[in-house]
């Protein structure tokens, strides 16, 4: 009898307890951590650095170690440019590193420094994901250090658009030192350009694009038939991510209110711009004359394009080696410079998805962005000083612009877009420029921390959905519906 | 009673305390009669053993006076005897090694070996521990033979080994640490980065063999192991402390076996320090040398065989060769049971005179035997024999099986055996061992003897590093162990040291292709590579095309698989490399660097008389090559310009 | 306490101890590995769901007694995305179940008759279950993948291959078949041991009795073999309700965001750095799904069991015997 009333009485007590039927409702939008101002810093520094005469730091085998997103044909490249630092820092600074898959990169490394367990020095990933690191005090600004060594950093000397968010909202702290941009790209079929355009010239707007891709489909279709004008792999995340992302950043869409976080897609301007953008990228598959096939992977779309069964490949600008090989193994008997020069071209989908060519949104492309971020698991100043160093290195040095260019990512700082050698190099010249005629156009998701849900489960799944239906009839509703669903989440975080 | 009792107890406590009186014996040098060394032939690399008076063994190696090894501890932990303190030494023995051998392939077809030897006994209660010390001009090896006073058979257990390599102060190393090739569970199959570490910096790593310090000024040392194989140990690994000082251990991601039984007597592998500059490096035989003086591997049986049989075992029948390989460039698009495919192959192979092709992984798959008869037939009637792969651990797990699949494989006519995965990946049996524990370590050996026994070779792939089975088993002419064109992110940091640290111990299969997969290595290089880089039967892995009516095509056409001379021209680590290899009249040098680079090449090595060479230079851009052809003689320099990542070879002919 | 009633005390532990004292031992292992791996975290999980948690910020975590699963009743995306989770599965598991019940009773008895090769057949049904379901996904992915480079679509070579991985309705069918080929195996194992041990004079008497094929089935076989029917429903119920691994595999890239069962968004959401904060409300999410699982199970249990007094046919003869 005694147990049992205790039981009751406890269970009375926690039922109470919980008035509150919704303890995660919070009017501002979210627990969004300390903007703008920090006045209790979660960072320490310990130790004094050294100088030689000259006033440069001397480091004795600093070991640092980098968790970075990128993997494959560009994780290679960006060690061969860690081991070409490694050699010209030999005796002082060490790089390490290794690479984490994007799908639950932040995830992983938040666990990592949380648990300060194998937590890497130096984070270089996605600029998206790094607001909610810096919300959850798991990096620390480069300020310090920079002023320790000297280095005379601003964002002032990074395009604009991408290095507006670098700061991560906290006023005056250099959180990111933003790398690069990437985005969808386009290749094309030289000999079939020239076949249906004057002198071989592209497009100049979406209405000059459909009407080269559909006499190009006419002309081709007489011999074969399976051509279709657009190779596009609807299958892969990066199409959500960058066509979609294109398509809305040029129809003027807003993705989130930058005040509340929240998002606002049902507001009839907004929502117009979401409409405009599915139709724009339905008129692809579902017109009258498609100029494309839903559905298509990557390797249909590479093989259409291999085998000249496309004009156009939308593709990724690190997939180039790949690109310029498969096609090579389906025309043997041409060098590699004879496919970059003469078979293959860049092209951009600058302008593709604007129904309102006037707009000045029309020019804009929507990608990633590469950041680096210190660690709060650094505290030696000298490994902050290495750490320094080498992202000095890896955005100053025009070397490293261009190996990193030819792994496909155009960098943004104004020291290696702006040096002549670097706007020489082969691949910048002929691809890299082509595939983003001004940086300044480049726009990213910002700083919100609720990218994954504002964008994975927001933005990128209408997309998911809708752009499997021919018609905008369900387009308000699906739209209003996951808006509703993003905004309860945000509310609750 | 009870005073007696304590007379006794006084008198013992008082012969304590006098014994204890004396001046302390570990404050006393070591006595003079417990020093020993050695030196090489030509003075150059001293070894200096003691036995200090906790009955320790240490030693260090010098060479030209630089330190190599500073004092370092030897022994073994066993659980019958601790042969590594309180040891008693029994005796020393000197003799010389001058002796010559022929390897069938290789660095060098006849290798002169010239040694001076010191053999130390020591003994704790019944049980004898001797140190075999080696001196050779290009560096130093020892071992440990462990036996019983008399004489018997018995099993002892292994616990620790305790050979460490005290490392000079700060020295510059360039290391491959253990890191799992999977993501999940422990696999290991030498085939990640070498990166470089100060000594001091390489605690809390797993470290592998070959691994490569420098000891001064243009002194370099390459640790690595020999005569691994058939000794009933296993594969070891090294393991620093905060100071530099490293320590044999276990290799890790064996199986599941970690109690190491050894039957006295015992051999255990020899321990082996190539050291001298990175020429001497280059060119060392040590690894095979150090077997000594012994002849091919012939059964025990061998009295008994006729005489047809027994001329199996002079391996007369054993060809290097280089041999097509489709898989890389057709992995994911044409399966290897695609016999369209293998035969162009075979054609591809019989057209460039290759000896073999190589039937990868997936060949068997839904096979008709039928097909491969006629397949292997077809192949050798164009003069190619025929390579099949085939999973250690899943065909191979059982002896029954072993000699049960490989008849099978013989009756089919195959020429050998392409084996993969003893690093235990995709494994299906229940084989409990991998990697380089002792079962596996016996699963190398039974292969090399049964594919002896049916006259076939052997391709070691997802396998441990050459131990100089070569020396033995010469149908053994190929292995992996290294991180090649199948991982297509290779880059040149790695390929200017491969051939100063893998290169150097024994067959690397790195699979060159012509047109390179991906930027990073030019053309220039990839044909490089197929010189600095030796192996018994060299693959091929590029596309038939790039090889046929090419501009390299008389390149590939007369590459050789085996060499009678190894030198090394000139490089460094991660800057270049450049090595010239003789195959009876004809050199062929290979280079490659990071940097751009001109460099000016001298002839001087070449015998009297003229010469052609055919210089494949890199070209416009990373996948094209200038051949130029131009005559020279021993006096003669020519200037070669690689590009960034680049590389070159020169085939040269006397006219 | 009085000396006797401690030597009393004493005198008690020791034949306990020596009684049971091998038993203990050899219990210990499993009991202490149980108390570390699932009851503590059963609690330390309870506990949580009734905080406001962050494990990136323990500092701000918050008592809130059982808000966490009044959430769950709320209208928010949580209880949206919970509740419509829970419903698809319930519709996957109305035909999954039955198909897992009938389909290995069917072989099992198919099997029972001994037909020529019949060992061969059992091995071949059974041999699916050995294998994992991240095998399952792979094969199932290959046969039924989207591209044309898929079994199927290569089979049929269209230029718009069937997107079996990407279409709704389609993909949960794959997943039924996969599921079907994958577990039947284990049901019809404990469903054939059953069957074997129905007494033969059962069958003979109804026989005798002129009861048809039907009715031997209906009125022998399935009775005897109740309580394996019931441990087979028991365990498939309980899987099926945490459907996981089958949509998680047999998904196309894109799609891998999508919540089609409780467990997946238990996943999804706890693996999620930016809903961190949430972990609170998410281990109420899993408790209360536990809840509901255990709920299903008495039900199950409650409608399986022998009635007090027995089946209506042991009624009547009991009436008839009187």
């Amino acid at each position: 009898m005694k147990k049992r009333t205790i039981l009751i009485c406890g269970l009375l007590a926690l039922t109470l307890a919980s008035c509150d039927t919704n303890p995660y409702d919070d009017p501002i939008g979210g627990g969004g951590g300390n903007n703008g101002s920090i006045t209790d810093p979660w960072w320490t520094t310990e130790g004094e650095l050294a100088f030689d005469g000259d006033g440069n730091v001397v480091l004795d085998e600093v070991d640092i170690h980098i968790t970075t997103v990128v993997n494959g044909d560009d994780y290679a490249k960006f060690q061969d440019i860690v081991s070409d630092f490694n050699r010209e820092y030999r005796g002082q600074i060490n790089v390490t590193t290794d690479t984490v898959n994007q799908v639950g990169f932040e995830q992983a490394v938040a666990n990592r420094i949380n648990q300060n367990s194998n937590a890497p020095d130096l984070i270089m990933s996605h600029q998206k994901g790094h607001k909610s690191f810096a919300n959850s005090k798991l990096i620390q600004p480069f300020n310090e250090i920079f002023d320790e060594l000297n280095i005379d950093f601003s964002y002032d000397n990074f395009a604009s658009n991408i290095s507006s968010y670098a700061n991560l909202d906290y006023e005056d702290y250099y959180f990111d030192v933003p790398i690069d941009a990437q985005s969808m790209v386009i290749y094309y079929n030289k000999d079939i350009l020239k076949k249906y355009s004057e002198d071989g010239s592209l497009p100049t707007n979406r209405e000059e694009f459909f009407a080269l891709c559909r006499e190009a489909q006419e002309g081709e279709r007489k011999t074969n038939k399976s051509f279709n004008a657009v190779a596009l792999n609807t299958e892969e995340e990066f199409f959500f991510w960058y066509i979609w992302g294109t398509a809305l950043a040029q129809n003027g869409a807003t993705f989130y209110n930058p005040e509340t976080y929240k998002v606002e897609w049902t507001e009839p301007n907004n929502l117009q711009a979401f409409k405009n953008a599915l139709n724009s990228i339905r008129e692809f598959f579902y017109s009258d004359e498609p100029i494309s096939i839903y559905g298509q992977n990557l390797d249909s779309t590479n093989n259409a394009f291999f085998n000249d069964n496309a004009l156009f490949l939308f593709s990724l600008p690190w997939s180039a080696d790949t690109i310029f090989l498969g096609y090579g193994q389906n025309h043997s008997g041409l060098s590699e410079s004879q496919i970059k020069e003469e078979k293959i071209g860049a092209f951009n989908t600058s302008r593709m998805f604007a129904l309102d060519q006037s707009s000045p949104n029309a020019t804009k492309i929507y990608g990633d962005s590469h950041a680096f971020a210190l660690s709060k698991t650094v505290t030696d100043i000298n490994k902050k000083a290495a750490c320094a160093i080498f992202v000095n290195y890896f955005t100053n040095n025009v070397d490293v612009g261009i190996d990193w260019a030819e792994a496909g990512h155009i960098s943004v700082s104004n020291a290696i877009s702006s040096n002549k050698e670097y706007q020489d190099s082969f691949f910048v010249d002929n691809y890299i420029n082509n595939f983003y005629p001004n940086i300044n156009d480049f726009v990213t998701a910002g700083n919100t921390p609720y990218f994954d849900v504002t964008f994975d489960d927001g933005v990128y799944a209408i997309a998911n959905t809708l752009l499997r239906e021919e018609t905008d009839r369900k387009d308000a509703s699906t739209i209003a519906s996951i808006q509703t669903d993003v905004n309860d989440l945000i509310d609750m975080l | 009673m009870k005073i007696k009792n304590c007379l006794l107890l006084s008198l013992g406590l008082l012969s304590i305390g006098l014994v204890s009186c004396g001046p302390k014996e570990s404050d006393n040098p070591v006595k003079e009669t417990n020093k020993w060394s050695i030196s090489s032939p030509d003075n150059k690399v001293n070894i200096e053993v003691n036995l200090n008076n906790d009955g320790e063994i240490h030693y260090s190696v010098k060479k030209n006076n630089t330190a190599i090894v500073e004092d370092s501890k030897l022994g073994i932990d066993s659980d019958v005897a601790n042969l590594h303190s309180g040891l008693t030494f029994v005796e020393k023995k000197e003799s010389t090694l001058n002796f010559e051998y022929e390897a069938i392939s290789g660095k060098e077809s006849l290798v002169k070996s010239s040694s001076n030897e010191l053999r130390l006994t020591f003994r704790e209660y019944y049980y004898y521990i001797d140190v075999v010390f080696r001196a050779y001009s290009d560096g130093y090896a020892f071992r440990y033979e462990i036996y019983k006073n008399d004489d018997s058979n018995e099993e002892i257990i292994i616990l620790d080994e305790l050979t460490e390599f005290n490392l000079p102060d700060k020295s510059a190393t360039y290391a491959m640490p253990y890191v799992s090739s999977t993501s999940n569970g422990d696999t290991f199959s030498y085939e990640d980065y070498y990166n470089y570490r100060r000594s001091d910096r390489l605690q809390d790593l797993k470290i592998s063999m070959p691994f490569l310090y420098e000891a001064g000024n243009d002194m370099y040392s390459l640790i690595t192991e020999s005569e691994l194989i058939g000794s009933n140990y296993i594969g070891s690994f090294l393991e620093s402390d905060e100071n530099g000082t490293l320590k044999t251990i276990p290799a890790p991601a064996g199986g599941s076996d970690t109690t190491y039984n050894v039957p006295l007597p015992f051999k255990s592998p020899w321990r082996i320090g190539i050291s001298g500059s990175l020429k001497e490096i280059v060119e060392s035989n040590l690894v095979e040398e150090v077997y000594g003086d012994v002849e091919y591997w012939k059964p025990d049986n061998y009295d008994e065989l006729t005489k047809e049989e027994q001329e199996i075992y002079n391996y007369d029948w054993v060809t290097p060769g280089v041999s097509a390989w489709s898989w890389l460039v057709y992995n994911g698009v044409r399966g290897q049971n695609d016999w369209d495919l293998q035969y162009e192959y075979v054609d591809l192979a019989s057209e460039m005179g290759w000896k073999r092709t190589i039937l990868d992984g997936g060949w068997d798959t839904a096979l008709n035997p039928s097909t491969l008869t006629e397949f292997v037939n077809y192949a050798n009637s164009k003069g190619v024999k025929v390579m099949v792969w085939c999973h250690a651990l899943n065909k191979f797990d059982t002896y029954e099986k072993r000699v049960s699949q490989l008849d099978q494989y013989a009756r089919f006519g195959i020429e050998g055996i392409k084996v993969d995965f003893f690093d235990g990946q995709e494994k299906t049996t229940n084989a409990t061992f991998q990697m380089e524990d002792q079962e596996t370590l016996e699963l190398y050996e039974s292969l090399y003897q049964l594919c002896a026994e049916r006259k076939m070779v052997v391709n070691c792939h997802g396998s441990n590093k050459p131990t100089g089975e070569r020396r033995i088993y010469p149908n053994v002419i190929n292995r992996e162990a290294i991180r090649g064109n199948e991982f297509k992110t290779i880059n040149t940091s790695q390929t200017t040291l491969l051939p100063f640290i893998r290169g150097v111990v024994g067959p690397s299969d790195f699979t060159p292709v012509s047109k390179p997969l991906r930027s990073g290595i030019t053309m220039g290089q990839q044909i490089a590579l197929c010189i600095l880089l030796e192996s018994g039967s060299p693959s091929m892995a590029d596309y038939s095309e790039n090889y046929l009516n090419q501009p390299t095509t008389e390149f590939y056409k007369n590459l050789p698989a085996s060499w009678d001379e190894t030198l090394f021209i000139g490089g460094d680590l991660e800057s270049h490399c450049v090595i010239a290899r003789r195959k009876g009249s004809e050199w062929w040098l290979g280079g490659n660097t990071i940097d751009e680079m001109d460099i000016n090449i001298n002839f001087d090595f070449l015998g009297e008389g003229k010469f052609k060479a055919y210089i494949y230079e890199d070209g416009e851009d990373a996948s094209s090559v200038n051949v130029k052809e131009t005559e020279i003689t021993k006096e003669s320099n020519i200037d070669i310009k690689m590009k960034e990542n680049g590389g070159f070879a020169i085939r040269i002919v006397r006219e | 306490m009085s000396e006797a009633v401690i030597n009393r005390k004493k005198d008690r532990r020791k034949e306990i101890l020596k009684r049971y004292g091998l038993a203990i031992g050899f219990v210990s292992p499993f009991v202490l590995v149980f108390i570390i791996f699932t009851v503590i975290p059963l609690i330390m999980g309870f506990v949580i769901s009734l905080c406001k948690y962050n494990p990136y910020d323990l500092e701000s975590t918050t008592f809130i007694g059982f808000s966490n699963y009044l959430m769950l009743f709320g209208n928010n995306v949580l209880a949206r995305t919970f509740w419509q989770a829970l419903g698809k599965t319930l519709i996957f598991d109305v035909v999954a179940v039955p198909c897992l019940i009938i389909i290995p009773l069917g072989l099992a008895y198919l099997i029972n008759m001994k037909p020529p090769g019949y060992k061969i057949f059992r091995a071949i049904i059974y041999l699916p279950s050995v294998i994992s379901i991240t095998i399952v996904g792979v094969l199932f992915g290959a046969i039924f993948s989207d591209s044309e480079l898929g079994l199927i679509n290569a089979w049929f070579s269209s230029e718009n291959p069937i997107p079996f991985l990407s279409d709704p309705v389609l993909r949960w069918t794959v997943i039924l078949l996969a599921s079907i080929w994958w577990q039947t195996g284990t049901n019809f194992i404990i469903l054939s041991a059953a069957l074997r041990n129905v007494p033969k004079s059962l069958y003979e008497a109804c026989e005798m009795d002129g009861g048809s094929r039907l009715e031997l089935f209906i009125h022998v076989t399935l009775p005897n073999i109740k309580g394996s029917l019931g441990i087979v429903l028991f365990n498939t119920l309980i899987g099926y309700l945490n459907l996981y691994g089958q949509p998680t595999v047999l998904n196309s890239a894109i799609n891998r965001n999508n919540i089609e069962s409780p467990m997946m968004l238990i996943q999804q959401w706890l693996n999620s750095f930016e809903r961190s904060s949430l972990t609170g409300l998410i281990s109420a999410t899993a408790i209360f799904f536990g809840l509901i699982v255990m709920l299903f199970t008495f039900i199950e249990r409650y409608l399986m069991k022998d009635r007090k007094g027995g089946s209506k046919y042991e009624i009547q003869y009991k009436a008839y015997e009187a």
